[in-house]
């Protein structure tokens, strides 16, 4: 699009501002902080850091559990691509599509689900327990780093396998025949053609599970406790516990300087697998023996179990007391008592996330909108504008939630108590998500669309409304549902910000599983299924839309 | 856009905005989620009164003072009740207070009165002791230990469970209980102690309810397993009280050696640019009332601060008092609270 | 009705269009010929104000074009590859421009169905353009750029992306119906056959220049440039100063008056194999080189006895390679080149 019309200009400085305003100033908050905390510069926040150890560990471990869990989650996901890459079969694309829902669940809402399966009061613990006849529970796993690992694999199973089948399946089967007409064996068409072939497509995928676990924060604080703390734990524990703000804040900074990296990293390797996608597209076919048969079954009852009986496990758990179906726990939602936990009902937080959400996705979609059209506005601008678009995603809702409480505290942007503080942050937190559906919606647009409009007659506005609006809608509600399942699940920062009455689903489901009431824990299942039902629906509404191929994700 | 696609647009808006005022006056309560007091004696404050109380919990007594803080500009409540003396200086530091001097404190002990500004009025004290599982020690024929440095004997392996000093007050007393015992010096300081313990396989949870109610194996509980928990002088009395049938001997016992306990005392304050300034006044000075005063003991396992409040019959039957509790000098605590915590988290958390 | 005066329009440094001028008469149909990247469509699109910042005066009726926007100009535009709205039906389509127009509902009705009768796509109003054939889409979109009743079409190459057959069909097609409308029309192509079948006039461009304006067959029959020449890929030319320099005494003498162009064309379509009747001419003697069958005729490689070769074309097939042969060239078909 050459040069807009000088009003159209005003449109595009709404999401400079509100990024500028709401991100990079809490970012520059955080670096006072932890530079200058008494006013002079002092950054013992920094140099506590590099001295004490305990942080450089922390750091390794946060590391260290991210490979473990991506080198965990790629063992696990070969064999299964494999399987969807070769065979064709009843109900794989139903499999493909329902193995993406783990991606779409709160944190949360997997931690309790998890704990439900295999915690210490779960499932798979009681019926252990009445089978054997034990008065203690075999399953241990609550704060154990194993524990971590299979929430990490649970959650980025899809993601790895539709990136490798996706890629598998636009690489010629012609190289493994010709192979295997030379004499080489299975294992020897694994090490010698099928590995290093995918290499491009195992090394995204690995990155992109790296990341996610990197920054993995309500599944740690939850399964895995203090001990287990990563960078985004450590961040949360010294600015909320230890009040230790400067070594809060020197720890945002490390974690946005690593992260940015990382990102830049994982779009140099996207780019290497755009251009290195092959144009023959390998068929998938029908199994013809037994052998092929008993894999495909094998694997898709692991995918089943894996993905679904955590969340079959909740489901369970909620309706059940004392052994009973009881749906107690659901009509408990709606009291609350002095004595209770939360300042508010828990029905009440489930009204509270809804409007949040609801205003985070518009605010979310007209952002995203108009900074999608100033990123595909040519131009060197253009250049520098999209990774700053990014920055929010590549800094943690932790860290937003962070910045947000020490810099929004005072005039003119006293908006400390106010409730408009969350949808905000969730916006934020949405916004990359919006963009990534939008822009490229936006790019396929010829230009020669505009220009016989324009001969047309029509004006400036007239034409993105009979134009670009129809053309883009897929890409707008793809948007607008990722947003509002976003916002729905957000924990990091809400956990920061949401206080008093404007406390949402996720920050209420934590702070019940903490309290050893039993009947605290009853309502954070039965609020965590309803959460995972709202996300369940905005899920299937996604992944119909997306047949049409809107979108990066 | 035509109007008709702005309308739910501005539905949505116009739905979030906050629910009107109430009408009745309310005074909010910012407290640790461990605070307990009887519905009668709240009810009895709102009909004296006519102001509606709401209790508003934020997490760990740490937790709760660092929210207070960071949202000073913005008070979550009117008054601020749990800072303990061990927490009180990083409170007043920030200066959140305003100060109120209730007329009740004529009737409150001198030593118990830490800040002669009244930013904070004291209302409960409480030893923070070891408590143990009866039963669990007869059963094992297990002695008990009688000093800190017992707990790191291997007799005494995987049976202790502490909360964190940084999230919990009884916890930070405990901590300083031990700095009192071991000090910060010299080649074995209370670090290396915690050391030890950590390596005999203490378990460290964030609040006392989990502690107490989670993880104690008392009886009453269905998932604890550790015999001895960190709580307080006056829990084992509670025990009793709420134990049906009423056993005729303790189930749980707290040790009172020399030097194994550290004394608690829990402040209320009036939070500086709250919303109803009077009514939490007044609220501050019900909590001195005898009325709440008595409350308190089986509530929350701690004493009043009242001199004329009566104690529970259980209370005075089983309660057992430290003679010689921990004492770490306040203005050592002031100075050095967040190093000692930074390095115990250093120590214990990996 | 349409003149460009000066015009002279460059972008990234790079000179796209240099000291343009040209009119176009009313009911006109005018075509720009030339290569790709000689400033054809980029004339097109200055005129249609899709590109601003140009140095020179464009006017309609005597209007300055230059400060009015796209959308308030009334000109049509067709695309080479359509540019159709692919989320519109071919009734929403062709109705566009009248919907900009805010014309009543009744006339706007009125208007496509005449438009869809006249390309002959009566039927398919409720079609989704994206399953509609090549040609059918170039209907399409011609529909659409003429229901506004624009005081001027512009099409940019619009038969570019079909097949060779379907443009010959076309081709004569759109002049039809762009008379019988009796609209003023720009036709921009790279290709010849195109241009002499539609076009009254022809502009050849040539790197941002206009060459010639003429009439197809002035154009073709007498080429004003050695450029031209090549371009309409007539052979037999040859510079004068060059190493082919024509020895031949006859010749030479006729030559010699056009010594100051710095090249000659030697008509292929005025040499003949027996001698012309009614018109000068001069004799040359030859032999044939080069025989090659093309299907209508013979491609006829002939080489003089100076050593210069000139191309025509037979139906003889009596003509043999190796036979000496004598031919005769008209001599008003001996042209300067500049």
């Amino acid at each position: 699009m050459r040069l807009p019309e000088r009003w159209w200009y005003g449109l595009y400085l709404i999401p400079l501002v509100f990024l500028t305003l709401f991100f990079l100033y809490p970012l520059a908050s955080i670096l006072d902080v932890s530079l200058r905390p008494d006013g002079d510069f002092e950054p013992s926040g920094f140099v506590r850091l590099f001295t004490s150890t305990y942080y450089a560990e922390t750091l390794i471990f946060t590391v260290y559990q991210a490979v473990l869990s991506t080198a965990l989650t790629i063992a696990l996901v070969m064999p299964s691509a494999y399987i969807m890459t070769r065979y064709r079969f009843r109900g794989k694309s139903l499999l493909m599509s329902l193995s993406t829902l783990p991606f779409v669940l709160p944190t949360v809402v997997v931690a309790v689900a998890f704990m439900s399966l295999i915690g210490q009061r779960g499932l798979v613990n009681d019926v252990l327990k009445t089978l054997f006849s034990l008065d203690y529970a075999p399953i241990q796993l609550e704060r154990t780093l194993a524990i971590i690992l299979i929430v990490h694999v649970f959650y980025n199973y899809a993601v790895a396998l539709r990136l490798i089948v996706s890629y598998w399946s636009s690489i010629g089967i012609e190289t493994e025949e010709v192979a295997r007409t030379l004499g080489a064996k299975e294992w020897e068409l694994w090490r010698d053609i099928r590995l290093p072939l995918l290499r491009p497509a195992l090394l995204s995928a690995s990155a992109l599970v790296f990341i996610f676990t990197f920054t993995s924060f309500g599944v740690i604080l939850i399964l895995g406790g203090i001990r287990f703390s990563t960078l985004e734990v450590q961040i949360y524990y010294q600015a909320v516990n230890i009040f230790n703000l400067p070594l809060a804040g020197a720890l945002s900074l490390v974690q946005i300087g690593v992260m940015f990296l990382m990102m830049v990293v994982y779009t140099r390797m996207q780019n290497q697998i755009q251009t290195s996608l092959k144009g023959s597209k390998l068929v998938a076919r029908f199994p013809r023996n037994n052998r092929e048969k008993w894999s495909i079954r094998f694997s898709v009852l692991f995918i089943i179990v894996l993905l679904f009986s955590p969340l079959l496990a909740l489901i369970l758990r909620s309706v059940s007391i004392g052994g009973e179906f009881n749906l107690t726990n659901y009509l408990n939602l709606t009291e609350s008592s002095r004595g209770s936990l939360l300042f508010i009902t828990p029905v009440e937080s489930i009204w509270n996330s809804l409007r949040f959400a609801g205003i985070a996705t518009v605010f979310a979609l007209i952002l995203g909108t108009i900074s999608s059209y100033l990123i595909n506005y040519r131009g060197r601008f253009a250049k520098v504008l999209d990774p700053v678009f990014m920055l929010p995603l590549a800094t943690s809702a932790v860290t937003l939630g962070f910045g947000f409480i020490i810099a929004l505290d005072e005039p003119p942007l006293n908006l400390r108590s106010s409730w408009i503080i969350i949808p905000i942050s969730h916006t934020l937190v949405a916004l990359p998500f919006v963009i990534r559906s939008v822009l490229p919606a936006i790019r396929a647009i010829p230009k020669s669309l505009h220009e016989a409009g324009r001969v047309l007659g029509a004006k400036p506005y007239e034409l993105w409304r009979t134009i670009d609006l129809p053309l883009i809608s897929r890409g707008l509600v793809v948007g607008a549902t990722f947003a509002f399942t976003v916002s729905m699940g957000e924990f990091g920062a809400s956990l920061f910000v949401a206080q008093r009455d404007s406390i949402t689903m996720p920050v209420v489901i934590y702070r019940l599983i903490g309290d050893p009431i039993l009947s605290s824990y009853g309502q954070a299942l039965a609020m965590s299924v309803l959460l995972m039902l709202v996300c369940a629906i905005g899920f299937v509404a996604i992944e119909r839309i997306r047949v049409a191929g809107v979108g990066e994700f | 856009m035509s109007l008709r696609n702005l309308l739910p647009l501005f539905l949505m808006l116009i739905l979030s905005l906050p629910v009107l005022a109430q009408d009745n006056e309310t005074v909010v309560v910012v407290t640790h989620d461990s605070f307990a007091i009887s519905e009668d004696v709240l009810l009895q404050f709102e009909d004296e009164t006519g102001i509606t109380v709401e209790i508003l919990r934020s997490g760990d007594a740490g937790q709760m003072v660092n929210q207070s803080i960071l949202s000073k500009n913005n008070p979550l409540g009117d008054v601020l009740y749990g800072v303990d003396n061990t927490f009180l200086s990083r409170a007043l530091d920030a200066d959140i207070f305003v100060p109120y001097e209730s007329p009740a404190l004529e009737f409150v002990a001198e030593d118990l009165q830490l800040d002669d500004q009244y930013r904070v009025t004291p209302i409960d004290f409480g030893d923070v002791c070891l408590n143990y599982d009866v039963a669990y020690f007869a059963d094992n024929g297990l002695d008990l230990p009688e000093s800190l440095a017992d707990l790191a004997e291997s007799d005494y392996a995987d049976l202790l469970v502490v909360e964190n000093p940084a999230t919990s007050s009884p916890g930070l007393a405990f901590m300083l209980a031990t700095i009192a015992e071991f000090g910060t010096e010299g080649d074995y300081t209370f670090l290396e102690y915690w050391d030890e313990l950590r390596e005999n396989g203490v378990l460290v949870v964030d609040g006392w309810s989990e502690a107490y109610y989670g993880e104690f194996s008392a009886p009453g509980r269905d998932t604890g397993t550790r015999p001895l928990v960190v709580s307080y002088a006056s829990s084992p009395p509670v025990e009793v009280y709420f134990s049906d049938p009423a056993p005729e001997e303790a189930v749980t016992g707290a040790i009172v050696a020399d030097n194994m306990c550290f004394r608690q005392i829990e402040f209320v304050g009036v939070l500086d640019g709250a919303n109803n300034i009077d009514g939490a006044q007044q609220f501050v000075d019900f909590m001195l009332s005898k009325t709440f005063q008595e409350d308190i003991p089986l509530n929350m396992f701690v004493f009043p601060v009242l001199e004329d409040a009566e104690l529970p019959e259980v209370f005075v039957e089983f309660v057992a008092i430290p003679e010689n509790p921990a004492i770490v000098d306040y203005e050592l605590i002031d100075e050095n609270r967040e190093e000692w915590i930074q390095s115990w988290t250093e120590v214990m958390l990996r | 009705m349409l003149d460009i005066n000066h015009v002279s329009y460059a972008y990234d440094s790079f000179e796209a269009l240099r000291d343009v001028s040209l009119t176009v008469g009313q009911g006109e149909i005018l075509c720009l010929l030339g290569p790709s990247g000689c400033g054809k469509t980029t004339l097109l699109r200055v005129i249609a104000g899709l590109e601003t910042g140009y140095k020179g005066q464009i006017s309609i009726v005597g209007q300055d074009l230059e400060n009015k926007p796209v959308h308030e100009r009334d000109f049509g535009l067709m695309f080479q590859d359509f540019a159709l709205f692919p989320h519109m039906t071919v009734w929403q389509n062709i109705a566009y421009g009248l919907k900009r127009q805010k014309l009543p509902q009744q006339e706007i009705q009125n208007r496509v169905e005449d438009m869809l009768g006249r390309v002959g796509l009566s039927g398919l109003d409720k079609r989704d353009v994206n399953l509609l054939s090549g040609g059918q889409k170039q209907r399409v979109a011609l529909a659409r750029s003429l229901a506004p009743n624009p005081r001027l079409l512009m099409l940019d190459e619009p038969l570019g992306s079909l097949d060779a057959l379907l443009r010959d069909q076309l081709i004569i097609e759109l002049r039809d119906i762009i008379k019988s409308v009796g609209l003023t029309a720009i036709y921009v192509t790279h290709d010849q056959k195109e241009a002499f079948a539609i076009a009254d006039r022809i502009a050849v461009m040539n790197r941002g220049q206009i060459e010639q304006v003429d009439t197809p067959q002035n154009l073709y029959y007498a080429p004003r440039t050695e450029f031209i020449a090549r371009f309409l890929g007539l052979s037999n030319i040859f510079k004068l100063d060059s190493s082919d320099m024509i020895h031949h005494r006859l010749l030479s003498s006729v030559l010699a008056d056009y010594s100051s162009a710095p090249a000659v064309l030697i008509h292929p379509v005025g040499i003949y194999l027996d001698a012309p009747i009614d018109r000068p001419y001069i004799e040359l003697n030859g032999q044939v080189e080069q025989l090659i069958f093309r299907g209508e005729y013979y491609q006829t490689a002939i080489r003089m006895t100076d050593g210069m070769t000139l191309y025509t074309t037979t139906r003889k097939s009596s003509v043999v390679i190796g036979e000496p042969l004598t031919i005769f060239v008209a001599t008003e078909y001996i042209l300067p080149l500049n």
